[in-house]
């Protein structure tokens, strides 16, 4: 199969040291505010934390596929150690200081643990879906890959940070589908959280019910699964509003917000009104590199991590953001021709969940500045100030590299 | 292994999300650009308005008498003051300096210590200090980061009563709320500025990087026709004359007849009875202050001579069941003795040679029942009755200065037509309007309202009315090397009940200074003063006390050239004796016990002209204390005085040293140090 040793992926690592340093100097700018605080110097920090995550991926260049393929479930255990331990030591920081993110020792933040979870768990569902001959065919089936990724994610969710445990549920559909679960089956697996959402009006929920219906007469899954899809989607349409009880007031208000951000203009809706302020009145070209003025005058919550990309709209302009997603969309599609390419089932499937959770970073992200997603507390790939992140892309990067290196050199169906 | 066609899909959703986040970021930036950019600025923007200079109002020699000074408002966060650190960390050398700074510069610009330990406590986010300061004296303090200011302006009132009256207040926001201030509000205002400065989530306000401001254009400065130290005098010596003779008040109108401008105007009230400028605002019956204006209008058209004689009945005749009297009581005076007696007898039988009609356009044309028209709030008309009104008592009451009510700006403008010659000039209170870069916008022209007697006329009711002077109502009044020539009026006062109250009397003087070339047409009058109220035991003497101050002072506004051709032989100069010697004088008693005590000034400037009265005694005085003054300020009290100045190096004090008494007009020699 293997025709010649590739050479590494180097556009992937030129697009990868392009956002970074496009990153570096918005968390630069994000700090200069007219009234200057501490984020004025932490572009410093986030350059070293780069550089120490660009040597720790040439480092990861070294380390074979099949040493990695090793090291998934220690990896795997450790990172759910940590979470674990996080529920009892966890410290918050920041934007998020009601959560227990932070892993800290001595009152120094060390970093937050479910950035690791994301690469041990992509490590560890590649691993678990490689090992099968084919792709599962039953929900049933579907169980080794659920629990690989429910233990993080459950931990994750008493953190809470629900952020980060939807990239978690990205991860996990994205691979699933990668490895090549007949798109049915995703539908059936995602039904019960769909019955979820679509619980609150009775309409929507019974078309939902009987699209569902008609897909498992359609798809014909074991009778007993079908059973249960179909009771797992009338339970959670029932403890739907007990449920949404159960949430925090703010998590109430910011899906609300979503739906109408004018509802509540002060509180919960501030974050999405200033954030399209800053990206809307930057027009074609911006207000020039540091002179945005929602920025400047700290209307902007959060301008050096979750809303970092509204500084790029307000001082770059539609152009910035423009160069922004194409940089981004290149990067994903890049990370997908390597996951094409992968000589097995196991590094092609990391390559692919890698993708996968910078997408869905990248989405959300982007997509909550804009007002097409909720407010979700998650930070943007190379952009968003925090330490771990960048580090955890930039190891991602250096496992995209070693496997482009070991590729086939077959062009997949579609060149980028 | 992954589908073949796997890959495709995923490229194709990539690039679908990729172009709906596009899509959505041009329909936020490119589409709803506007209404983003104007809700941005709606939030951002925190411009000021830029309160605009109130303009000055200054006297006719550019003295100043109500001036807007700029002060500022401080606010501070202790927190900013320290700057950008962790506020758990111990501070530095330069914050704590900072601190100390700030809490020395507040103190010492007199901010309660409870406000100060409020100001430099971090945990308080914000403190607005009360009070307002001058930029200097919080110079230190607003240097700090993390002091804000707002610029207040304030209005600082005229120093005294008379000048507050007449020019007006204004409330907290320099708005006017009555006198000159209301009238001049138009050109007084200046136009409002704007600051372009952007505000912060928190409140703070920054410079705006983008946009200008517009900068204030002050208001317009007023020059007044007064002159500062006239005015002075005059409410000095109102202000001892009402005092002294228990008045419920008076007002001194002084004016300048070849213009109409006025020089001074005094009002004083017992406290509650009016806050206005009551010369203007307030009209009274006159009295015999009228009766010149028959005389000349016989004199002018024939009528009568001043020699002609009529039967006064030894001061008690009846006249349609009214008994009218006279103080000086004789058989029969001519037209001259009438004015200088103040007979009403006699000038009810000459005001019989008028008919109603006559006696009517008489008055009018002098301007009564009319306001002048100066720039001023709630002017009276003052009252003046159509004949088809009239009484059959009323010609005589007319003649006699009852029946009609004149304010003391009217009277004096008409005795201004008699010293100028017979026209009646429209009095003026403002000289000029300058902007605030000092060019003129307008300039007060003299108006001739009208002719109201001729020059012949006129020159024989001056004569007339020096003859007052010299021996006639107000007799002795005569100044030092000047004659002076008026009228005196006592006038009974309404009692509000459509009589007359007993024993309650207007005392009025109106004079011409100097007698012959009027420099001035100065009115005195006395709202019942208590015991003496003869207008010329009570007024004149007061007259007497301004005209003497205003000649001893340097820039009372007179035409020293016009005076020193003005003056006559009547007394000697006080500066043939030894001027530069403190003597010991003893007071002698003068001619006029009511002014015994008045402030009166003797004329000391050598104008030249023959010398044939022996001296007239010179008063003595107390050297005021001028230690710690300035040397205008000194200079000032010392003229007040009535010394001249001389500063003389290396001296402490003064010679004559404060406190020592030293005959008016001598020299005081004065220390040159600080």
């Amino acid at each position: 199969m293997r025709a010649r040793r590739q050479v590494a992926d180097w556009t992937l690592v030129a697009l990868a040291l392009a956002l970074s340093v496009y990153g570096i100097a918005m968390v630069f700018s994000a700090g200069q505010t007219d009234a200057p605080t501490m984020v004025a110097r932490i572009w410093r920090t986030q350059l070293m934390w780069c550089v120490l995550g660009i040597g720790a991926a040439w480092l990861t260049t070294r380390a074979s596929v099949r040493l990695l393929e090793w090291a998934s479930v220690p990896v795997y255990a450790l990172s759910t150690a940590l979470l674990f331990l996080l529920l009892f030591v966890g410290t918050g920081a920041g934007t998020a200081a009601s959560t227990k993110s932070w892993l800290a020792i001595g009152g120094v933040r060390l970093g937050q643990p479910s950035e690791l979870a994301k690469l041990a768990v992509v490590l560890c569902l590649a691993k678990v879906l490689s090992s099968r001959k084919d792709a599962p065919k039953s929900l049933f089936e579907l169980w080794p890959p659920v629990v690989v990724v429910l233990v993080p994610w459950l931990l994750i969710m008493g953190q809470p940070d629900l952020g980060t445990a939807i990239v978690f549920i990205g991860i996990l559909f994205a691979m699933l589908f990668w490895s090549g679960v007949s798109w049915p089956l995703l539908v059936l697996l995602a039904s019960p959280a769909v019955s979820l959402v679509l619980a609150f009006s009775t309409g929507l929920w019974g078309a939902w019910f009987i699209l569902l219906i008609a897909l498992v007469l359609w798809a014909r899954p074991y009778l007993l699964e079908g059973a249960l899809v179909v009771a797992a989607n009338v339970a959670m349409g029932v403890v739907a509003p007990l449920l949404w009880e159960q949430l925090q007031p703010y998590q109430q208000r910011r899906l609300q917000v979503f739906l109408d951000p004018q509802a509540d203009p002060r509180a919960s809706g501030y974050h999405v009104i200033q954030s399209q302020v800053a990206i809307g009145s930057g027009g074609w070209f911006g207000k020039g590199f540091t002179l945005g003025t929602q920025k400047r005058l700290a209307f902007l919550p959060a301008q050096h991590t979750d809303f970092i990309f509204p500084v790029v709209g307000e001082e770059l302009g539609f152009l910035g953001v423009s160069v922004a997603l194409i940089l981004f969309t290149w990067l994903l599609l890049r990370s997908t021709r390597v996951a094409g390419r992968a000589p097995s089932a196991f590094p092609s499937l990391v390559a692919f969940g890698l993708m996968a959770s910078w997408f869905v970073h990248i989405l959300v992200n982007v997509g909550m500045t804009l007002n097409l997603m909720p407010i979700t507390g998650i930070p943007l790939p190379f952009f968003s100030y925090g330490g771990s992140f960048m580090l955890s892309c930039w190891l991602a990067v250096g496992m995209l590299v070693r496997i482009s290196s070991e590729g086939r050199g077959k062009a997949d169906t579609l060149v980028i | 292994m992954p589908n073949p066609s796997r890959p495709a899909i995923i490229h194709g959703a990539l690039l679908c999300f990729a172009v709906a986040l596009v899509v959505k970021a041009a329909q936020v930036q490119l589409v709803q650009h506007e209404s983003w950019v104007a809700r941005a600025a709606k939030r951002q923007r925190a411009d000021a308005p830029l309160p605009a200079p109130r303009g000055a109002i200054l006297d006719a020699s550019g003295a100043m008498l109500v001036e807007t000074r700029q002060l500022m408002r401080l606010k501070l966060s202790a927190r900013e003051v320290l700057g950008p650190g962790d506020p758990k960390q111990p501070r530095s050398a330069t914050q704590l300096a900072r601190l100390t700074t700030l809490r020395r510069s507040l103190t010492a610009a007199g901010v309660p210590s409870a406000v100060v330990a409020r100001a430099v406590d971090t945990l308080v986010p914000w403190v607005e200090i009360p009070g307002r300061f001058l930029p200097t004296e919080v110079a230190e303090a607003i240097a700090l980061p993390g002091v804000r200011t707002t610029p207040v302006l304030e209005r600082v009132p005229p120093g005294s009563e008379g000048l507050r009256r007449l020019l007006g207040r204004t409330d907290a926001a320099n708005r006017p709320l009555d006198g000159l201030e209301l009238a001049l509000d138009g050109v007084l205002t200046g136009v409002e500025g704007r600051t372009a400065q952007v505000k912060d989530k928190r409140g703070r306000q920054f410079a705006s990087p983008e946009v200008e401001g517009t900068a204030a254009r002050p208001g317009h400065t007023v020059v007044l026709t007064l002159n500062r130290s006239l005015q002075e005098i005059a409410e000095r010596a109102l202000g001892d004359a009402v005092e002294r003779m228990g008045a419920s008040g008076g007002d001194i109108v002084v004016l300048d007849p070849a213009t109409g401008e006025v020089r001074a105007m005094a009002t004083r009230r017992a406290a509650g009875l009016a806050t206005s400028a009551t010369a203007i605002t307030e009209p009274f019956e006159p009295g015999s202050t009228l009766k010149p204006f028959v005389a000349g209008w016989l004199v002018d058209h024939g009528r009568a001579k001043a020699s002609d004689v009529v039967p006064t009945f030894n001061g008690k005749w009846t006249l349609n069941g009214r008994t009218i009297t006279d103080e000086h009581k004789a058989p029969r005076m001519a037209l001259d003795e009438v004015i200088r007696n103040s007979s009403n007898i006699g000038i009810v039988q000459f005001a019989s040679r008028m008919s109603s009609r006559e006696q009517f356009e008489m008055l009018r044309d002098l301007g009564f029942g009319v306001a002048t028209g100066v720039p001023y709030p709630s002017e009276s008309n003052g009252s003046l009755a159509v004949p088809a009104r009239w009484s059959a008592q009323s010609p005589a009451s007319l003649a006699m200065g009852y029946e009609l009510a004149v304010t003391p700006l009217q009277l004096a403008a008409a005795y201004g037509a008699i010293a100028n010659g017979g026209r009646l000039m429209q009095p003026a209170l403002v000289r000029e309007v300058r902007d605030a870069k000092g060019a003129v916008q307008w300039r007060h022209a003299p108006r001739v309202l009208r002719r109201v007697m001729s020059e012949a006329a006129a020159a024989e009711l001056r004569s007339m009315l020096k003859g007052v002077v010299d021996s006639g109502t107000a007799a002795g009044m005569h100044l030092n090397g000047y004659d002076l020539a008026g009228k005196t009026g006592t006038a009974r006062r309404a009692n509000g009940h459509g009589g007359y109250a007993k024993g309650s009397y207007t005392a009025s003087f109106v004079g011409l200074f100097p007698a012959d070339k009027p420099l001035y047409v100065l009115l005195v009058k006395l709202d019942d003063p208590r015991g003496v109220y003869f207008g010329g035991k009570t007024a004149a003497p007061v007259s007497r006390v301004v005209l003497e101050a205003a000649i001893a002072a340097r820039d009372a506004a007179l035409d020293r050239g016009a005076l020193a051709r003005a003056a006559t032989p009547r007394s000697a100069m006080v500066a043939a004796a030894a001027p530069t010697a403190a003597i010991p004088a003893t007071p002698v008693p003068e001619t006029v016990t009511v002014s015994e005590a008045a402030a009166s000034v003797p004329f000391v400037i050598s104008l030249g002209g023959p010398r044939s009265t022996p001296a007239r005694v010179v008063s003595a005085r107390t050297v005021p204390d001028v230690a710690g003054l300035s040397a205008r300020e000194a200079t000032r009290a010392l003229h007040r005085a009535g010394f001249r100045v001389a500063f003389v190096p290396a001296l402490a004090g003064s010679i004559p040293v404060a406190g020592a008494t030293a005959a008016a007009g001598s020299l005081v020699r004065v220390g040159e140090r600080p």
